[in-house]
């Protein structure tokens, strides 16, 4: 046979509009470390809905590293980890890698070729804000947002301001990282921009039975640097340059079932983006225009495999809302994407084209809060099915009830549709019908307690659900709408606030549980009807605590994952603990400031995995200062 | 030497039998290369057995069977998907044919006698396969497991067939690791005999893969082997035997021209090349002069057929 297929579904392969979520925001400062329930009314990401919002301070940054870290420490999301510097993706609600979206302001930076975005190459430094929404998004995103929706931003604060910060870090297995910042803000400018060179070896120790191992073939290297020009036109209109350069390598570790591995990635992007808004107080108007340019190669000496891959995104949008009345708001979208790909898998370049157009009506009264959306999308001048979406929401004293309806998709890859051999042009788009219900109780000063409950009841079904096999005499893998999935769970989350004095304590818990299951039996691949999902764990539990005094933090996060099924082999559960302490120096008033941190991941040691077959490491270490220079 | 044992027939009478060894020799490939069916015929064809290949052309793919003279026993992976882990052909040679199993590979066995049939084969891992089972690869695991304990295999079944009706199965396996002692657990890195002789008379072999190493994908250990030297049985009773005595071919091996004397009753006289194709026949007479010197030097085969029986014999032109 020509090529092995099987590649395909490695790269290859593997995103809904939810409307009721919670929002909570947290950050460094000890007052902001309670939780709120707010509305974002006026991000388009997902207005009408709740969800939650991370301020990306240092101390996250420190804490989390990279996205995947944040999303699986604090949100209890299933992170799908190669380990080290290898391939991350997200598991949401029992979806699958693909049908989580990838935002970075608002533009979606999902690999057309894979239809996914590999999370290890996001790091936290370079935006300041991370919104976070569990259910799909289809309404407002389109393809990819069926299980979840991520957006990574820039918040412009105008106001006059210097700020130069460099960090140095350095932990187990040669983690080097090596961080840079400036700020120049001025009432109507700011300049900010970001540099990080991160780099490790992660060449932790395992065991097999009685024999010690090391991971070997597993060095990374991550360099990104962010440039981004935020200018205040007037009182109501501004405009923004965003600039993202990235370079990363990765090698591919062996498994433990495999001898050796001379496997490496190299990837590359540059990404643009412009974007000029005017908000007044009868309408705004948000205008965006991004182009990036991505190439990943895939090389494999051991077995002379090379593989170049490259694509680029054309992406404008306009949004408008108009508000009719102190009550109701009229909104109005369009965007339209246009997606290059090339590739020694394809026959040629392939070319793909969206359209999109997106109204919809907010109403509230009272204590009730209504949104009904829709979208209507075109892929290369063929319809998708229609996406409607309403959320009802009702705010009673002591609880907030949220309501939400959507009917989400995702479209079929460029790999899925041109890819040779076994791309198929005749796929269907996943498709299907979500349902959420949420419960939010917020109870400030109870005897010194803040606490925030919530309680979320999920239920979605998707049909065409794509998926690789090999058909009975074929030699080769082929994308097919084979499945039907039938997700449905149960999310419980708590939060405590409690102050005592100059002491703030924090304990977060999360917990869920879910079935994804398909619901028709599979042959190839091997499914029976009713059986759960490959790496998509049943429950998932989060138990983080913090301590903070003065300028010193203590954190404990915990977090269990439930056994799941690999391809090849069943999965154990899994506890892993990490430890984080910092300390904030102000070396002089309002000007210098020295923070110190040292990490501690898998304090116990654990002995896990979360793909069959690559080992994860151990008890393992990281510290660092970020010296910050304030005018 | 190598042209007295390649490809085609040597022929014994011994035991009220005859043999004939088919090797690939005589199909042209360049050096380290193989055929792989891009010229769409289909298969390969070796006196009266078919080795079938199936290539797509619009990816360049191929399953079924192919010839190849690689040498590579070092390089993983699906690109050496060609090589046998010998580095060679049986005994040294040059040729020989690697099949990709997509479900199951046949052989096909047309013989000018019913009575003939695969009598056995030499076997080979292909490279692909055997470096994977012993290292492991991205996708499937090195046999033995991560403690070398897990008691893995790679089988090859053969199942008989005569006109439509199953003449029974061979199971061979290419790697065993299900011993209690683990010193003795093997993968095959040697041209080793597989004898099908208790299939018994058949007209076709179909070749079969399974694995310990499975996944919800099927299986994750490469399906490919290699074989070499074909081994056709010709049944023969008494009276045949006596009546093979009486055909005579001299000088043989010979540059070219050979005569032929016989007592058979008005035989129906054939002559076929390695490839299984018709090279002459109504050669009429109990003695003639049978010219090849215009054909390339190799191993030819001359039948006789009568109302009662098929003959056969194998000529060498040198």
């Amino acid at each position: 046979m020509y090529s092995d297929p099987k590649l395909v579904i490695r790269l290859s392969k593997i995103l809904f509009l939810i409307l009721g979520l919670s929002v909570t925001g947290w950050g460094q400062e000890m007052m902001s470390d309670k939780v709120d329930t707010i509305y974002l009314r006026d991000k388009k990401a997902f207005n009408s809905s709740k969800s939650k919002s991370y301020n990306i301070n240092q101390t996250q940054i420190n804490q989390y590293s990279d996205l995947p870290s944040l999303l699986a420490g604090e949100e209890n999301i299933y992170v799908r980890s190669y380990g080290g510097g290898s391939a991350s993706t997200l598991s949401i609600r029992g979806g699958s890698s693909s049908q989580s979206l990838i935002l970075w302001n608002e533009v979606p930076i999902v690999n057309p070729m894979l239809g996914l975005q590999d999370l290890r190459l996001i790091p936290l430094n370079i935006v300041s804000n991370v919104d976070i929404s569990h259910a799909g998004n289809s309404t407002n995103w389109g393809s990819g947002a069926i299980s979840g929706a991520i957006n990574l931003y820039s918040k412009p604060q105008f106001k006059r301001a210097q700020n130069l910060s460099v960090g140095l870090n350095s932990g187990s297995f040669g983690l080097s990282q090596k961080l840079a910042t400036a700020l120049f803000s001025a009432e109507k400018t700011i300049l900010d921009i970001s540099w990080q060179d991160r780099s490790g070896n992660h060449n932790f120790p395992f065991t097999i039975g009685n024999e010690k191992r090391e991971n070997a073939n597993a060095s990374f290297a991550q360099r990104n640097l962010i440039a981004e020009l935020f200018h205040k036109i007037s009182e109501k209109d501004q405009i923004s340059l965003h600039y993202w350069k990235q370079d990363a390598t990765a090698q591919i570790p062996p498994t433990t079932t495999q001898n050796l591995s001379l496997a490496n990635q190299e990837d590359s992007s540059d990404k643009y983006l412009l974007k000029y808004n005017r908000v007044s107080n009868k309408y705004s108007f948000k205008s965006k225009l991004a182009y990036i340019s991505d190439n990943q190669i895939f090389s494999d000496p051991l077995i002379f495999l090379f593989s170049n891959n490259r694509y680029n995104t054309l992406f404008a949008e306009i949004n408008t809302k108009y508000y009719m009345s102190d009550r109701s708001s009229l909104e109005l979208g369009l965007s339209s994407t246009r997606n290059e790909g090339s590739s020694d898998n394809y026959a040629t370049q392939q070319v793909e084209n969206r359209w999109a157009v997106y109204p919809a009506y907010s109403y509230s009264k009272g204590k009730l809060h209504t949104r009904i959306s829709t979208r209507l999308e075109w892929i290369d001048n063929v319809r998708v099915p229609i996406l409607p979406a309403i959320n009802l929401s009702y705010d009673l004293a002591a609880v907030y009830i949220d309501f939400g309806l959507s009917r989400n998709y995702r479209a079929p890859s460029l790999n899925d549709r041109f890819w040779q051999p076994g791309g198929n042009s005749d796929l269907l788009p996943e498709q299907g019908w979500s349902q959420e219900l949420s419960l939010n109780m917020n109870r400030k000063e109870l005897a010194g307690l803040d606490i925030d409950l919530s309680l979320v009841f999920y239920n979605r079904q998707i049909e065409n659900w794509i998926l690789w096999s090999r058909k009975e005499n074929s030699f080769f893998f082929s994308p097919s709408n084979l499945a039907e999935v039938w997700s449905r769970g149960i999310e419980l989350g708590a939060n405590l606030n409690y102050q005592l004095g100059d002491y703030f304590f924090n304990s977060k818990i999360n917990y869920s549980y879910g079935k994804s299951t398909n619901q028709v039996a599979l042959s190839s691949p091997e499914i029976e009807e009713g059986q759960q999902l490959l790496y998509t764990p049943e429950y998932l539990f989060s138990w983080n605590q913090k301590l903070r005094f003065c300028n010193f933090l203590l954190q404990l996060n915990n977090q269990y994952v439930g056994p799941t099924q690999g391809i090849n082999e069943g999965l154990e559960s899994y506890w892993l603990s990490d430890l984080y302490l910092s300390q904030n120096i102000e070396i002089e008033k309002g000007g210098r400031e020295l923070s110190l941190f040292i990490r501690c991941n898998n304090i116990t040691n654990q002995e896990y995995r979360v793909i069959e077959r690559r080992p994860m490491p151990g008890r393992n270490y990281e510290l660092g200062f970020t010296l910050n220079f304030n005018n | 030497m190598k042209l007295l044992k390649t490809l085609v027939f040597s022929f014994f009478l011994v035991f009220g039998y005859s043999q004939q060894i088919l090797d690939f020799e005589d199909f042209t490939i360049e050096q380290d290369s193989f055929l792989n069916g891009s010229d769409l015929s289909g298969g390969f064809t070796l006196f009266s057995v078919f080795l079938p290949n199936q290539f797509t052309v619009a990816y360049d793919s191929w399953s079924g069977w192919a010839i190849s003279n690689t040498t590579d026993v070092t390089t993983p992976g699906f690109t050496n998907q060609y090589s046998s882990i010998v580095g060679s052909g049986n005994d040294g040679s040059d040729n020989y044919a690697t099949t990709f199993v997509l479900g199951s590979s046949p052989i096909l066995n047309s013989p000018n006698d019913a009575g003939t049939y695969i009598s056995s084969l030499r076997i080979s891992n292909s490279t692909y396969a055997a470096l994977s089972m012993r290292d492991g690869d991205a996708f499937a695991k090195k046999f033995g497991g991560e403690t070398g304990d897990d008691p893995d295999f790679f089988k090859l079944d053969v199942d008989g067939y005569f006109e439509g009706d199953s003449t029974g199965t061979v199971e061979y396996y290419l790697a065993d690791f299900r011993f209690e002692d683990n010193t003795q657990d093997f993968i095959l890195d040697t041209w080793d005999d597989l004898d099908l002789s208790s299939l018994g008379i058949t007209d076709s072999l179909s070749f079969r893969l399974s694995s310990s190493d499975n996944g919800q994908f099927g299986m994750n250990t490469p399906a490919y082997f290699c074989i070499d030297d074909i081994r056709l049985d010709f049944f023969l009773s008494n009276d045949d035997i006596e009546q093979a005595a009486a055909i005579d071919i001299y000088p043989n091996p010979s540059t070219g021209r050979f005569t032929l004397e016989h007592e058979l009753h008005n035989p129906f006289i054939s002559i076929y090349n390695a490839y299984g194709s018709l090279i002459m026949d109504r050669i009429d007479g109990n003695k003639r002069e049978i010219d090849l010197s215009t054909l390339p030097a190799g191993n030819y085969l001359i039948t006789f057929t009568t109302k009662d029986q098929i003959l056969s014999k194998s000529l060498i032109k040198l």
